[in-house]
Parts: C-alpha cells; sequence; structure tokens
C-alpha cells in the first residue's frame, strides 16, 4: 500500500514539474545577431552615399559613385537597392558600360529578363570586350530560353576571357539540353580544366555520364570529385544514392 | 483488501496496454530526423540520438500514438526513392496510405560549431502540409529535443489539430525552395540548406499561411537536372508547384562575409514565375538565424495576407511601356503582383500621347485596366516646322511650347524642345531662354543623340552668354561622353 502511495505520489510531482512553463529558445541577446553597420561592406556604402552630399560633384562623378554603391549592393546581394543605384548612376552617364552591365545583371536577379538583356545588349555596345556583359547577358538569353543566344554569348566571354570556367560550365549545360553529349563534355571538362576544385561541374560530368553517356564508372569517379570538393553540399545525400544505386548496378 | 486494489491496478493496466491506436487522439509515424545538412552533424549520428530521444518523448504522452522508424522501413526506403527522384508522389501515395497513422513527424538537424539546428513538423499525411512546427537552437540535443516535446505534451492537442487543419484550405499556400550558399568558393556551404529548413519550420508555426513541407517539395523537382553557374537552372518547380496548388515559391541565398551574413531572400508566383516580392535581412552571427527567419516569415505572412495585390493591364495598341512609380514593368499586357496602395502609372508609347494616372491596389484583389493610347497629332508638330521653314520665329517657337505643354510626356517632345532651343538660340538670339529649352532638355533624359545635341546646344547658349569656361567644360563632357556621336564631332571642331 505504501509502495502504490509512493508511486502515486512521485508521479504527481512528475506531472507538476511537465506542465510548468518552459522557454524554449535559448536567449539570444540584440547584440548578437543584430546589423552590424562596422561591418567591412556597409562602411563602404555609407561613405559613398556621404560622398554625395558634396553639392560640387560632376554628372560624372555622381554616376562612379552611384555605380560603386550600386556594385556594393550587388555584392550583398541587395538587388532593390543594386537596381536603384544602378539607375542612378545612368541617369548622369547614360553612357557608362559598368553601370548598365550593373543594372542587367540585378535584373537577372529581379527575374526581369527582357529588361535585363536591354541593358547589358547596351553595354556590350558600349564596351564590346568586356566579358562579365557578355556572361551575364548569356545568362539573361538563358533564363528565357533562348539557348543559340546564350551560347553565342558564353562563347564570346570564352573568346575575351579564356579562364572563364562558368561560361564553359553553362555551355556544357546548354549543349546537354542541345543534345550534344560530346560538346557537353567537353566543355564540362574545359571547366574543371580551368578550375580543378570546381564542384558544380564534376557534378555535371557525373550526370552527363549517369543519364546521356551510359559510362557508369566514369559517373562514380565525377560524383565522387564532387563529393570530395563540396563535402557539405546540401546535394551531398543525393548524390551519395547515386553513387550507391550505380555502384548495385 | 489490497488484493482487490492491485487487482484493478492490475486490469486498469492491461486494458491500457491492449488499447488500440484509435483510441489515441493522434497517431503519427516519425520518420528520422535528417542530419546530412551539415557533415559535423551527419558524423556524430547527432539525427539518430535526436529521433531516438524525440520518439520516446512523444510516446511517453498518452494522447500520441506512435509508429517508430523500425516498423515504417518499407515507408522509409521508397521516400527515400522520392527524395532522390527515382519515384513520383503519384507512386508514393498508396505507402503513405498503408502507415495508418493522421500524420507524419518529420525533423533536421544541422550543427554550426558547437550550437545544434534542430526542426521538427508534422506534417498531413496526405498533403505534407505542416500543421505542428517547432525549432530549437541549443547546444545540448537533449535539451533541444526536451524543449520541443513541451510543445507537444502542452499545445499539440487533437482539438489543435482538428483547428489546425482547417485552416489550411483557405490560406495563402508556400513552400521554401532552395537558399543557395551564394559563394562556392568559400567552401562553407551548408548554411543555406540549414536556413531553408529553419526558414520552413518558421513559416510552418504562422497561422495564416500553410506551408508544404520541403522533404515533400523538393522531391517535385528534377534533383538529377545540370546545374548552371552565376545564374538559377531553369527548372520545373513552378510548374510542379502550381499544379499541386503551392502558390508560392521561396527562394534566396545566403552570403556570408567576415564580419556579415546577409541573407536575400524572393517570392515568386508559381502559376506565371513572377517575382512579387523581395528583401533583404542582415545578422552578424550564425545565432542570428533562427531569429531571422521568424522575421522573414512574419513579413512573407503579411505580404502574402496583407501586402499584395494585382493589377492587369492592357492597351490599346500592345506592347507599351509600362512605368510603375518611375521603375520599368515591361511592356503591355501585363498582369503584376503590387503592393496595396497607390501607385503611379505611366503608359507610354512613341506616337502616342503618354498615360498617366494613379490606381489603387487592394490587397488580394486584381485590378483590371484596359487603356487605349491617343495618337499624338504630328500634323502640330509638322505646322511648328513649317513655321521654321519658312523663318517665322515667334511663330514657330510658340507652336513648338504649344505641343510640349499638351505633349509633354511624349518623345516627340524631345524633338520639340531641341528645335524650340535652335530657334531660340540661332534665329531669336535668346540665349537665356536658349540656355534653360536646352537644359529641360538634357534633364528628360531623351535619347542619346538628341541629349548630346542638347549639350552641343547648351554649350553654344553658354558661350554667348559669355561664360566661356562653363562652354568649355560642356564640350568637354559631351566629347567624353558621347563620342561617337555627330554632336561631339562637332564639338571637337569648335575653336573658341
Amino acid at each position: 500500500m505504501k509502495c502504490i502511495l509512493n508511486i502515486f505520489f512521485i508521479s504527481a510531482l512528475l506531472i507538476q514539474c511537465s506542465s510548468e512553463k518552459k522557454e524554449p529558445l535559448e536567449n539570444t541577446s540584440e547584440e548578437e545577431y543584430k546589423i552590424t553597420k562596422n561591418a567591412r561592406i556597409n562602411t563602404e556604402l555609407k561613405e559613398q552615399r556621404d560622398s554625395l552630399e558634396n553639392a560640387d560633384l560632376t554628372d560624372v562623378q555622381r554616376a562612379e559613385i552611384y555605380t560603386s554603391i550600386s556594385e556594393l549592393n550587388s555584392e550583398k546581394g541587395n538587388v532593390t537597392e543594386a537596381i536603384k543605384s544602378a539607375q542612378e548612376a545612368i541617369k548622369f552617364q547614360p553612357n557608362q558600360y559598368s553601370s548598365r552591365f550593373l543594372l542587367g545583371k540585378s535584373l537577372i536577379e529581379a527575374a526581369r529578363y527582357d529588361e535585363a538583356i536591354a541593358q547589358l545588349e547596351q553595354s556590350g555596345s558600349l564596351y564590346e570586350k568586356y566579358a562579365p556583359a557578355h556572361f551575364e547577358l548569356a545568362n539573361a538569353y538563358y533564363k528565357k530560353y533562348r539557348y543559340k543566344d546564350a551560347l553565342k554569348e558564353y562563347q564570346i566571354t570564352t573568346q575575351l576571357d579564356k579562364g572563364h570556367y562558368e561560361a564553359y560550365n553553362n555551355m556544357g549545360v546548354l549543349y546537354s539540353l542541345m543534345k550534344k553529349p560530346a560538346l557537353a563534355e567537353k566543355n564540362f571538362r574545359q571547366s574543371v580544366k580551368i578550375k580543378p576544385d570546381f564542384a558544380p561541374a564534376y557534378r555535371n560530368l557525373g550526370l552527363l555520364y549517369d543519364l546521356k553517356l551510359k559510362k557508369p564508372k566514369l559517373a562514380i569517379l565525377n560524383y565522387e570529385k564532387y563529393l570530395e570538393y563540396m563535402p557539405n553540399s546540401p546535394q551531398r545525400k543525393n548524390v551519395m544514392y547515386w553513387i550507391k544505386t550505380l555502384k548495385e548496378n | 483488501m489490497y488484493r482487490k486494489i492491485l487487482s484493478v491496478i492490475i486490469i486498469l493496466c492491461s486494458v491500457a496496454a491492449f488499447a488500440s491506436a484509435d483510441d489515441k487522439e493522434i497517431s503519427t509515424a516519425i520518420l528520422p530526423i535528417d542530419d546530412s545538412i551539415t557533415s559535423t552533424g551527419e558524423i556524430e549520428k547527432a539525427g539518430s540520438t535526436a529521433t531516438a530521444l524525440l520518439e520516446d518523448a512523444i510516446s511517453a504522452n498518452s494522447r500520441f500514438f506512435v509508429r517508430k522508424s523500425d516498423a515504417i522501413s518499407e515507408f522509409l526506403k521508397r521516400l527515400e526513392l522520392l527524395q532522390a527522384g527515382i519515384i513520383d508522389d503519384k507512386e508514393f501515395k498508396d505507402d503513405s496510405d498503408k502507415l495508418k497513422v493522421n500524420c507524419l513527424t518529420v525533423g533536421t538537424l544541422s550543427k554550426f560549431e558547437s550550437l545544434y539546428e534542430i526542426d521538427i513538423r508534422t506534417v498531413n499525411i496526405d498533403t505534407w502540409k505542416i500543421v505542428h512546427s517547432q525549432g530549437c537552437s541549443r547546444q545540448n540535443i537533449g535539451k533541444a529535443v526536451e524543449d520541443i516535446a513541451w510543445y507537444y505534451d502542452n499545445k499539440f492537442t487533437k482539438q489543435y489539430l482538428t483547428e489546425r487543419e482547417s485552416t489550411l484550405i483557405d490560406n495563402p499556400t508556400v513552400s521554401v525552395f532552395i537558399f543557395e550558399d551564394y559563394d562556392t568558393k568559400t567552401q562553407r556551404p551548408g548554411y543555406g540548406e540549414a536556413f531553408s529548413e529553419i526558414l520552413n519550420s518558421q513559416l510552418g508555426s504562422f497561422m495564416l499561411l500553410t506551408t508544404v513541407e520541403r522533404k515533400f517539395s523538393k522531391s517535385l523537382i528534377d534533383e538529377k537536372a545540370f546545374q548552371m553557374t552565376g545564374v538559377t537552372t531553369n527548372d520545373d518547380s513552378n510548374n510542379n508547384f502550381s499544379i499541386r496548388d503551392i502558390q508560392y515559391k521561396i527562394s534566396g541565398d545566403v552570403r556570408i562575409f567576415d564580419d556579415l551574413i546577409c541573407i536575400n531572400y524572393k517570392v515568386f508566383n508559381t502559376a506565371d514565375g513572377r517575382l512579387i516580392y523581395m528583401n533583404s535581412n542582415e545578422i552578424n552571427s550564425m545565432k542570428g538565424l533562427r531569429k531571422t527567419a521568424w522575421e522573414i516569415s512574419s513579413t512573407i505572412e503579411d505580404v502574402l495576407k496583407n501586402r499584395i495585390g494585382t493589377l492587369e493591364i492592357k492597351t490599346k495598341p500592345e506592347n507599351a511601356i509600362i512605368t510603375i512609380n518611375s521603375a520599368p514593368f515591361g511592356n503591355s499586357p501585363q498582369t503584376l503582383s503590387l503592393a496595396k496602395g497607390q501607385h503611379l502609372l505611366r503608359v507610354s508609347m512613341e506616337g502616342y500621347r503618354t498615360h498617366t494616372e494613379t490606381i489603387t491596389i487592394e490587397p488580394q484583389k486584381i485590378l483590371s485596366r484596359t487603356i487605349t493610347l491617343e495618337p499624338v497629332k504630328t500634323l502640330q508638330l509638322e505646322n511648328a516646322y513649317s513655321f521654321e521653314k519658312k523663318g517665322k520665329w515667334d511663330e514657330a517657337v510658340n507652336a513648338y511650347k504649344e505641343f510640349i505643354d499638351q505633349y509633354y510626356d511624349s518623345t516627340e517632345s524631345n524633338f520639340a524642345l531641341y528645335r524650340q532651343g535652335h530657334v531660340q538660340l540661332m534665329y531669336l538670339k535668346q540665349y537665356d531662354r536658349a540656355l534653360q529649352t536646352f537644359q529641360t532638355l538634357v534633364s528628360r533624359y531623351p535619347e542619346t543623340m538628341i541629349r548630346a545635341e542638347g549639350y552641343i546646344g547648351i554649350a553654344k547658349a553658354q558661350k554667348k552668354l559669355g561664360n566661356d569656361a562653363e562652354a568649355k567644360k560642356t564640350l568637354d563632357y559631351l566629347i567624353e561622353n558621347y563620342g561617337e556621336t555627330n554632336a561631339a564631332a562637332e564639338a571637337r571642331k569648335v575653336s573658341w
């Protein structure tokens, strides 16, 4: 009887403890995650914005400052601000290729592809040898499913910048989509030749050998390279599964 | 007496032990918590530890019937195939039915330095819509699971589940697609995927949104697609989401600097792929991820419930330039998601009078506008030009002014301004008025050739007014920035 009562009272006590309200989240102080105004990039932004206060600035100088602001916002990924500042730069200096390039690039990120194409084409006409503009124009064409135009621009990019491994990778993707696996392979290989630790190209090579060229050993080899160079990739689990499936078959 | 009490207790215990799942309020299957997001979490098999603790914690509550992971091994194998893109969701549906539970409990675990980020979601087994979610950031897995289990014990009742499921149908439906680690060169990926999971959980806890679990929505995408770099890969996510009534897709990126972390996010309408909202948050520590996810979720809920309406705009003729609040929005016809409130709509097309109006967008409503553009009466402009040809300078200037007043926003007014300035400068010798006219022209940012001509007009007027230094400065600017225009060629020949 005493045993049963003890069990009863202990149980009642445990129930009482568990129903006390808990603060589940570890308290994180405001200072730990607030925006830091002293971050390098924010400091630079502030300096640039403050310099606009100077009333003696010429159009050219204003345009250059706005271009710098756009570049910094683009680096942060703040697309809205990058677009705004690039548009301001263009108002003061319409024939500046770099501001049109930044605007075009940001418009791609805002999914405004037609406008991006217009700006990037203009940037290219202002300075033909600017490889980044051709690369971004290719990207914009790609987003509009204009693969032939995209391919042409990627080719120009690699002619102007032979080390542009991303352009080679993207050409490889396009050739895969256009059912030209040999050319796809050539371009993916060129990409990793330029940058031996460029993981996305290894994944693409793995897929090419796996799905198109039916060379499972090469597929496994390239998937493993991908995992080697991107050990924390969010796609790791899938790629490991693909390797396992290929080995079992 | 004691024997009777003991007998009653034994009988009651026996009945409880043989009680079927139907007597429990909520039946769920707990899937193994996914710790593959970060290699540190995976190496120490933190997911298994957390799963075992969670199973014990929830099972201890008499309100729940829990089918444990070892009883659902076949289902798990099939789920793996679904998530790897080997089978599709239609093939998978039967597997869910066989489990004979109301809902599934899924979870993810990431580890950054010494901090575990654990998120547990319970989803409707048929639709994968989140009915309950809870996340936690802790340095101890046991404490984290304890905190999460507290919510299951104290909040997750049958009544709560019924109420929650009743709201799922009418809410805007979202799913978190992907957050890229923007700079793959840093070799610090994993933050993007971890943030995706945290955001998934936070959104799932908001009552005015319906969130489809990522473990399901990710499986709708072809995982074996070739990957572009420097641009998001074209995929079938919009279509696949839309046909399954996932109306909005959230994606973004995480950019890590030495002293700053930028989280940029975008909300897309899956029906037409249009970007309807984007924004950025900044933190300076990984410890701020969860709080930022909450802030972003709150914003998204507000945007989708309270802030966004639709404008459908058509014009006659088509292909007119649409500008809203001075920002370009492409060419007509267009269907646009806009923030609620008033907007300045401008529709322009060469040869037509620019149409301007203020529109009011109401949240979750569609405003349809069909605008018929009025052709510019170029006869008026031709008359002004014929005055000029006849040497009737005052009549020409007045006619140009009249045209500009009537059609100020049209591109033809740029030409009218130029001609007006030219007459004022060359024939009427009204240099200060000419300067003003050309400056007005340049301030409108017309196309390059006219703008360059405007600058040479300014330089000439400045010279005539005796401002030689300003005139030279204008010519230098013209040559530097409009070097390939006729005006620049003329400027190079100037020998003032």
